[in-house]
């Protein structure tokens, strides 16, 4: 079996999000643990997550 | 005396003349004056329009590539969700009225259906699915089961879920070992008291009824509920 990524995504614009979302979810090996529209609810959380990367938006609020 | 009288009427004249040119020569530069300050103006309007012409040039384009993205995205997903629709619509016309099917089938539906579900969420909310079954390495592609059997758990999560709390989540999990299937979903329910407060449980009631007949004494079902949040386990050991 091939090894599976556990990535999250951010983006502050939820339409974006969801595409990337979609776009991902049709990659076998990719598993979508988590997508954010705010970086400083993702700090929060990544002590706890286990992931191997993250799809980021450049620019963004705070 | 006649001489200085001449003299005088030859400057006199002469000034006179002067005069004249003069005045027809500001009066020709006045016309040109006017002339002049026309034609600036209609420069200047000229101007203004064709700046208003190109902001708008630079304003659209970006505009109509933003909405372009936009349609593009939603297209993409129409496209992708009716892709999944027809799955699960082609499962549940041509194969679910056998008494079993293939594990590898049950599961495909079970991930179509999901990703149904998931079109009404927002897709920062916390949904987790886990296919252990495809990572493990045991062989599991002739085992059989009984189709639609993982429905309503998971139905039954998106039915309850409060997706409006952002402490929400729904974690759904499919696991293989020893010949058993195991399907666990949790979800945090709505502290709102269901409105159709007779028909809920029926669909568990119902998979529980299924369950004894189609598995007597091979299956578990478990349901556990811990404050707000909801758990739900089954078990099935598998026929080859």
């Amino acid at each position: 079996m091939t090894e599976v990524y556990r990535c999250i995504l951010i983006d502050d614009e939820l339409l974006a999000l969801a595409y990337l979302r979609t776009l991902c979810e049709a990659i076998p090996n990719i598993e979508v643990v988590r997508a954010y529209d705010n970086p400083i609810n993702l700090l929060n959380d990544l002590p706890e997550l286990s992931v191997d990367f993250c799809i980021s938006d450049i620019v963004m609020p705070s | 005396m006649l001489f200085a009288v001449i003299i005088l009427s030859i400057v006199f004249l002469a000034a006179l003349l002067y005069i004249l040119l003069l005045s027809m020569k500001l009066r020709e530069l006045t016309k040109q004056h006017a002339d002049l300050s026309e034609r600036n103006q209609e420069l200047n309007a000229m101007m203004h329009s064709s700046e208003l012409k190109a902001l708008r040039y630079k304003l659209n384009p970006h505009l109509f590539k933003n909405a372009l993205n936009s349609i593009q995205s939603h297209a993409y997903q129409t496209y992708y969700s009716m892709d999944k629709l027809s799955g699960v619509l082609d499962y549940i016309l041509y194969d679910s009225d056998q008494p079993l099917v293939s594990l590898q089938e049950e599961m495909d539906f079970a991930a179509n259906f999901i990703e149904i579900n998931r079109l009404k969420l927002s897709p920062l909310f916390d949904l987790r699915v886990r296919n252990a079954i495809e990572k493990s390495s045991v062989d599991w592609s002739d085992l059989k089961i009984m189709p639609l059997v993982t429905v309503d758990l998971i139905e039954n999560a998106f039915k309850h879920t409060d997706f409006q709390k952002t402490e929400s989540f729904i974690s759904i999990s499919f696991q293989l070992e020893k010949g058993w299937f195991q399907l666990e979903v949790s979800n945090r329910v709505s502290e709102k008291p269901p409105l159709r407060k007779k028909n809920s449980g029926l669909g568990l009631k119902n998979l529980e009824e299924r369950l004894k007949i189609a598995y007597p004494d091979r299956h578990k079902l478990l349901v556990i509920s811990e404050g707000s949040v909801f758990r739900t386990q089954l078990k099935l050991q598998l026929h080859d």
